[in-house]
């Protein structure tokens, strides 16, 4: 007797045939950018220039507060490392590499302003656009630990960029250092429409904190006393308008200071008088009150 | 959900997968309804009630066009739909337009308007594409071209038929309608073509578009502050950027349209390579330039009542064509200089002379005078495009005069120039069928050539910038 097979497959032979090679397709093309993502990051790492003149000791890290305000060309002995919307975890690995690098390295200056620590920052280490953004950006300075870190926040985003380590290659050969950070220096001036803008919406105050952003600066401070490096928190200037709304989280910072850092110093710039056409916007210096603010810096060093 | 996105890397698949496991076509079709809503929900959940109204209107409308026998009901139901699409139109797109015009206006004259009710309206996304496409097809019953379908999921479906939804091309009911009522089968070669037109759409938009785009963006911003031969450049790479943004969506949609056994409409056909201006309106947006010629201009007489009715219906049409583009003066005027620029060969009766074949088409370069013709549109386009890119017409023009005046060798944005030619080589060695790319014969080279290319895509895709298109 004849025994007929019933078909179950949902799929008929042709769909199979699909699947079987786009399947094919989608390892090989896995395999080919991870090999040449590795082969991107081991290349970068091994020509990143991570040494930086002897004379400079001061290294600058942070988020754009940092990067818009200080000018490293008339700060002589320091290098600005901070790069815009950077999570203290990017300006860990930053201070962690180069201090690795560079010994003579005996202050770290990072961006602490008032509201750094608001829990909206949360974002800026684990939403999958800060680590598209961030990630292959700093993927030589990354250790293992750093990597799973950022990977159990999430993995998703994590596991995409992974295929694409050697996205920055490009990049980071041609702007070097500059692509991890540098000073920024902004030419315009927008403050009287942000002040329009923050009469119709001021920012909130957040009193929660983001926690994983205090975990890394608490890194960078144990990083920092075990090494025998000087902390500097600094609070660049802003605008007054903007100070005084901001003012009443001032002490909660202060406290989180003096009770999880209390060797590290506070520079409070935040009323540092400047006029309107020296800043960017409330938040941000532009060159002409980088420069003024810088030359403040430099006499604070050079006592 | 862009599809230049990681969502749309992975609803693609489960879309596509769970679509052909579904058997009977009805079923298929209401997936395909969820779908696309899904897919334009991701964007904005509040405006599928647009998207569903309109749908609703158009199905009413033409059932009632057509078993209406009276000549004069069905205009009225006709005028139903167009005021309704129109109006939509209208108040999300233009309503702000109007309100700072007349403002302008009247500030102009004397008068400060102090107190106006101005609205903070969302333009949503595709809403110029899909009531285009209703009204075409209340249209197409009204005059007879197409029968009105009683299957409203069928009807949704070709409405919000989510590979075409936000950004075209503009599908006429006779052409997606039929396809979508009609049983299909999974079809090995078409779903291959259909992924290689994504991974080429692809590649236009995040590698050859985007990358310029970074070019493009400081040039037009600091344009007083470079020299002529950098705004020149800033030009080329314009005109660049928008032909693969938006030739780039197109091919996506198309591609994607054939992974699920529908054929779209080609919408873009190699425009640049257009020996004179008619012929590249014939080659760009042709969905929507096609739409304009079969519901404005044949219906306002075409070219067939006389020198002056057909200049008219050239300017309107072109008017009409830049405001659809955008609330801004700066649209208009693009239109109306593409509208002389026709105007030039239509009085002379050469508008007809390159309405087929492709230049070259049988030889592998093109000749001197070729080379010249395509040289002299593309150069006029490009200069079109200044007011296309611009923030205002004052803009443009000095971007213009500063350009010709201060023209010197360009010393910065030369980058952009390697994208270009290698662009312009690949779409030469195309040009035969824009829905064919990447034809190559060799198992190992085409292989190859798919890796490179989406490594590429993969590794410039960080900055995900939405496609031009999407804000008309």
């Amino acid at each position: 007797m004849e025994v007929r097979k019933t078909n179950l497959s949902i799929f008929n032979f042709k769909m199979k045939k699909f699947i079987k090679r786009g399947v094919l397709f989608l390892i090989i093309t896995g395999i080919v950018s991870l090999i040449v993502g590795f082969l991107s990051v081991f290349v970068s790492k091994k020509t990143f220039e991570y040494k930086i003149k002897e004379k400079k000791n001061i290294l600058i890290v942070g988020n754009s507060h940092t990067e818009c305000s200080v000018n490293d060309s008339i700060i002589s002995n320091s290098v600005n490392l901070s790069q815009s919307a950077s999570s203290y975890f990017y300006s860990y690995m930053k201070i962690r590499e180069f201090t690795k690098y560079n010994p003579q390295i005996d202050t770290v200056i990072i961006s602490f302003s008032d509201n750094d620590l608001f829990s909206q920052k949360e974002k800026w280490f684990s939403s999958s656009q800060k680590i598209n953004n961030k990630m292959t950006r700093h993927i030589i300075l990354f250790n293992k630990d750093d990597y799973l870190d950022l990977f159990k926040s999430n993995p998703l985003e994590v596991s995409f960029q992974t295929f694409i380590l050697y996205s920055d290659f490009y990049n980071l050969h041609m702007q070097k250092r500059d692509f991890i950070g540098s000073y920024n220096k902004i030419n315009v001036n927008k403050i009287d429409e942000a002040i329009i803008e923050f009469n119709l919406s001021p920012p909130i105050v957040d009193e929660e904190i983001a926690i994983t952003e205090l975990k890394y600066l608490q890194k960078i401070y144990e990083f920092t006393q075990e090494s025998n490096i000087k902390l500097i928190l600094l609070n660049t200037p802003i605008h007054p308008i903007l100070e005084k709304h901001f003012s009443v989280i001032k002490a909660r910072n202060l406290e989180i200071v003096s009770e999880k850092m209390p060797n590290a110093t506070y520079f409070d710039h935040t009323s540092f008088v400047l006029e309107n056409s020296m800043y960017a916007d409330l938040s941000h210096l532009n060159n002409k009150g980088s420069n003024k603010y810088s030359e403040f810096l430099q006499s604070i060093f050079n006592k | 959900m862009l599809f230049n996105t990681l969502e749309y890397f992975l609803f693609l698949p489960i879309t596509f997968f769970l679509y052909w496991a579904i058997k009977e076509s009805r079923y298929q079709n209401i997936f395909i309804l969820i779908s696309s809503y899904i897919f334009y929900g991701w964007w904005d959940w509040r405006f599928l009630f647009l998207i569903f109204l309109s749908t609703f209107v158009d199905y009413f409308v033409a059932i009632r066009i057509e078993e209406n026998h009276k000549q004069k009901r069905k205009k009225i139901y006709l005028l139903i739909s167009i005021i309704f699409n129109l109006s939509i139109l209208g108040f999300f797109k233009y309503y702000n337009f109007f309100v700072d015009s007349w403002i302008e206006l009247l500030s102009k004259i004397g008068y400060q308007v102090t107190d106006v009710w101005t609205l903070k309206i969302i333009l949503p996304v595709g809403i110029s594409f899909y009531t285009f496409q209703t009204m075409s097809y209340s249209l197409d019953v009204y005059r007879s071209e197409i029968k009105a379908t009683k299957d409203f999921i069928s009807f949704a479906s070709f409405v919000s038929f989510f590979p075409q939804l936000v950004a075209g091309p503009i599908e006429r009911a006779s052409n997606l309608l039929p396809q979508i009522l009609n049983k299909r089968k999974f079809d090995y070669k078409q779903s291959v073509n259909g992924l290689k037109l994504i991974l080429w759409g692809l590649f236009k938009k995040v590698v050859i578009a985007d990358s310029l785009s970074l070019l493009v963006t400081p040039i037009f911003e600091n344009y007083t502050s470079l020299n002529g031969g950098e705004l020149l450049l800033g030009l080329i790479y314009f005109s660049f950027q928008i032909y693969c943004d938006f030739s780039g969506y197109s091919d996506i949609a198309i591609g994607t349209a054939k992974m699920f056994g529908i054929e779209l409409r080609s919408n873009f056909i190699f425009p640049y390579f257009s020996r004179d201006i008619s012929e590249f309106w014939r080659r760009w947006h042709v969905s929507l330039s096609s739409w304009f010629r079969d519901y404005i201009y044949i219906p306002l007489g075409g070219s067939k009542k006389g020198k002056w009715i057909t200049i008219r219906n050239i300017f309107i049409i072109f008017i009409i064509s830049g405001f659809w583009h955008g609330d801004n003066f700066t649209f208009i005027t693009w239109g109306l200089i593409h509208a002389l620029l026709y105007l030039a060969i239509a009085v002379s009766n050469k508008n007809r002379r390159y309405t087929t074949a492709i230049v070259a088409a049988n030889r592998m370069t093109p000749s001197i005078k070729e080379i010249f013709q395509i040289s002299i549109t593309f150069f006029t386009v490009m200069i079109s495009w200044v007011f296309f890119r611009s923030n205002t017409i004052i803009d443009s023009f000095l971007y213009l005069q500063k350009m010709m005046i201060n023209f010197s060798i360009p010393i910065s944005y030369r980058s952009g120039l390697v994208y270009i030619f290698f662009f312009i080589v690949s779409d030469w060695l195309n040009r035969k069928d824009e829905r064919n790319p990447l034809n190559i014969s060799s198992v190992y080279v085409r292989w190859t050539t798919y890796i490179l290319m989406l490594l590429l895509i993969f590794g410039h895709g960080g900055q995900k910038n939405e496609f031009i298109y999407f804000q008309f």
